[in-house]
């Protein structure tokens, strides 16, 4: 459930973190193998090519001079926010051609380059306080901390500078090369990592009279590519506490595979409304993640490669925005990185839908995504991780964003996660039960939004939330979650939170 | 605004100004039209005027309003218009499917245009095609009916 949370602004935390937290989407991965040493990993050519340009590619981030947010998007295109987003980060039509556009759209205004940062300092509280501390150096509640603090390149792969080195010629073709990357340093495990990372190269053309934008990608986390925040990268609540507990279960596209994984895909948009995208997802090697801030203990590892799939249908209704979609990874798998007892297979198959509506000065967004999990345990019941041979789990989330005149705005999400039960696979449950479901409640003030930050640094936004979360159910318990009488509700979290972008 | 006083003249009239249709649309800095739907007879003249009482720079958030002849249209000259800044967001090439135009204004400025309807009942787009501002909302419809 938490998963998503996760995977957007906080990919990375749950694996910097370790147990304790560790409650988030890798739990149920992580659980089921912490009896097990951390073997060895083979590097193959692949992963050491992708991490390859990996570190390439934080290194160029580290030279860059300095600069922009998506602002540094907003400054290439010369827009204010509210052209790509509503509540930022849901993107708008323009937003989506934007992100298929391979983020290199420009107005050639600026001479900057295409830095940008996030600031993200917050406050906790769960209803009861977590004994031993909400995380390693934290109280048992009533936390301020950093959730992250995140450095951006982001926008054309060489800013503004690509005619200037190469020539008109060459840029032309450079300049069809777009980078999202960000770096985080997460607040509560008090580490840097790289977080979401894309780099693409996209175009336009015509096809028997049909138009047609497409593109390649290789990006770190399933769905990071989609233009629709109804896939689980991108998709609400953005943002959420590292210190408070989070559900155990959740499936693997969803943010299960983030920043350990290296991909290539290719995607078309087929005359504004058909979108088609298939990509390969294959494990960096542990050295790597180690060198990128990630720690690979415990990790599902996928073995080969998993191929991605996405296809979805939009169309204009009026003056509503429509889409219904599908989209699922299918990987074989070694438990915890454990090599010695065959192979798992877990496919996962998610159904969305988003529509998007401007009605007079508000801006409406809804979202809804349905994704099934179907494990096959061939090694984890081999080596005890699991009783059965066979599970599966299904997660739901529906969300309702509403933004009015650009400035306050208040979400709503139902969630709930549901499937078969194992004592093994979830051994944090008392019941052996992976089911949770509740509500997120969101109001949001966005002072910035329809205006401009201050004039030294125009393009700089703001988002001041408040955010509850509500657990009916949480690790298959109601009134005994943990053993020792922590009722499901005694982990609402409320979230204070600013989100500085610059 | 040339091609829309071209159109204006080669439609009918038989109507007379008693029939004039005055619409006033406000823009400002959140990239919505205050008007986001217009019915008009077919033919009839309707007088369209244009304030942006934004305070955002005219370059990325200048505000225009142009009327398109199909719906399939107007995404495509959203699309073209992004690049085509020099020619202040109307692209010259799709000028053909332009039915009335008021030209981009910088906060403050005030613009209209006359025309009449077309003749044909049906759906017409209207949008600011300046820097993508359709495409995150900025856009309404003429129905001739
Ligand atoms: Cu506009």
């Amino acid at each position: 459930m938490r998963n998503s949370r996760r995977s957007t602004t906080h990919g990375i935390q749950v694996s910097i973190r370790g147990s304790k937290n560790a409650q988030g989407f890798q739990n149920k991965w992580v659980a089921q193998n912490m009896n097990v040493n951390i073997l060895q990993q083979l590097e193959t050519p692949y992963t050491r090519f992708a991490a390859g340009w990996v570190l390439g590619g934080i290194g160029l981030i580290l030279t860059a001079p300095d600069s922009r947010a998506l602002p540094s998007f907003a400054r290439q295109f010369n827009v204010q926010c509210i052209v790509c987003h509503t509540d930022f980060p849901i993107l708008t039509d323009m937003g989506r051609q934007f992100k298929l556009s391979g983020y290199t759209m420009s107005a050639e205004q600026t001479d900057l380059p295409p830095l940008a940062f996030f600031l993200q300092p917050s406050f906790t509280q769960t209803q009861a306080g977590q004994a031993g501390g909400a995380a390693p150096g934290f109280a048992n509640n009533n936390n301020f901390a950093v959730t992250q603090f995140s450095v951006f390149y982001a926008g054309r792969l060489l800013g503004p500078y690509a005619s200037k080195l190469f020539g008109t010629d060459a840029a032309s073709f450079l300049n069809k090369i777009g980078i999202f990357s960000q770096t985080t340093y997460d607040g509560i495990g008090k580490s840097w990592s790289w977080d979401n990372t894309e780099v693409r190269y996209a175009d336009i053309g015509t096809v028997s009279g049909h138009g047609l934008q497409y593109g390649v990608y290789m990006n770190n986390n399933p769905t990071l590519q989609d233009p629709w925040n109804s896939t689980p990268a991108w998709s609400f609540p953005f943002t959420s506490s590292g210190l408070a507990p989070t559900p155990a279960a959740g499936t693997l596209i969803d943010g299960g595979l983030a920043q350990q994984v290296a991909g290539i895909g290719g995607y078309a948009m087929i005359d504004s409304s058909l979108y088609a995208d298939v990509g390969a997802y294959r494990m960096l090697g542990s050295r790597y993640q180690r060198a990128l801030g990630i720690d690979p203990s415990g990790q599902t590892q996928i073995v080969g490669a998993a191929p991605y799939w996405r296809i979805a249908y939009t169309k204009p209704v009026n003056d509503a925005t429509c889409e219904v979609g599908l989209f699922g990874l299918a990987a074989d798998t070694y438990p915890g990185r454990v090599s010695s007892a065959g192979k798992d297979n877990i496919t996962d198959v998610g159904i969305d839908s988003q529509i998007q509506k401007p009605v007079g000065r508000s801006d409406i967004t809804a979202m809804v995504t349905a994704i099934y999990e179907h494990d096959k345990w061939g090694a984890s019941q081999a080596l005890g991780n699991t009783t059965s041979g066979s599970d599966s789990l299904t997660e739901f989330k529906g969300t309702l964003d509403y933004l009015w005149d650009k400035t306050y705005g208040c979400a709503a999400q139902y969630f709930v996660t549901n499937g078969t039960s194992d004592a093994l696979a979830y051994p944090t449950s008392q019941t052996g039960s992976p089911d949770s479901n509740g509500f997120i409640l969101q109001l949001n003030y966005l002072p910035l939004n329809k205006g401009t930050g201050p004039s030294f640094w125009p393009r700089s936004n703001v988002k001041l939330s408040l955010q509850y979360v509500i657990y009916n159910r949480f690790d298959g318990s109601v009134a005994n979650v943990d053993g020792a009488g922590r009722s499901a509700r005694d982990n609402n979290t409320l979230l204070l939170e600013a989100w500085i972008a610059f | 605004m040339l091609l829309a006083m071209v159109v204006a003249a080669s439609q009918p009239s038989a109507r007379s100004a008693d029939d004039e249709k005055l619409v006033k649309i406000v823009a400002n800095d959140t990239l919505k039209f205050s008007v986001t739907e217009i019915v008009a007879s077919p033919g009839q003249k309707i007088h369209v005027q244009l304030k942006n009482e934004g305070t955002m720079p005219k370059d990325g958030m200048g505000h225009n309003w142009i009327l398109l002849d199909s719906e399939g249209e107007a995404a495509t000259y959203a699309m073209t218009a992004i690049s085509a800044r020099d020619a202040a967001y109307q692209p010259k090439a799709l000028a053909s499917h332009v039915l009335a135009s008021i030209q981009l204004l910088g906060p403050k400025e005030v613009g209209d245009v006359t025309f009449c309807a077309p003749t044909k009942p049906g759906r017409y787009p209207y949008i600011c095609s300046c820097s993508g501002h359709s495409m995150a909302g900025m856009k309404g419809v003429l129905i001739v009916k």
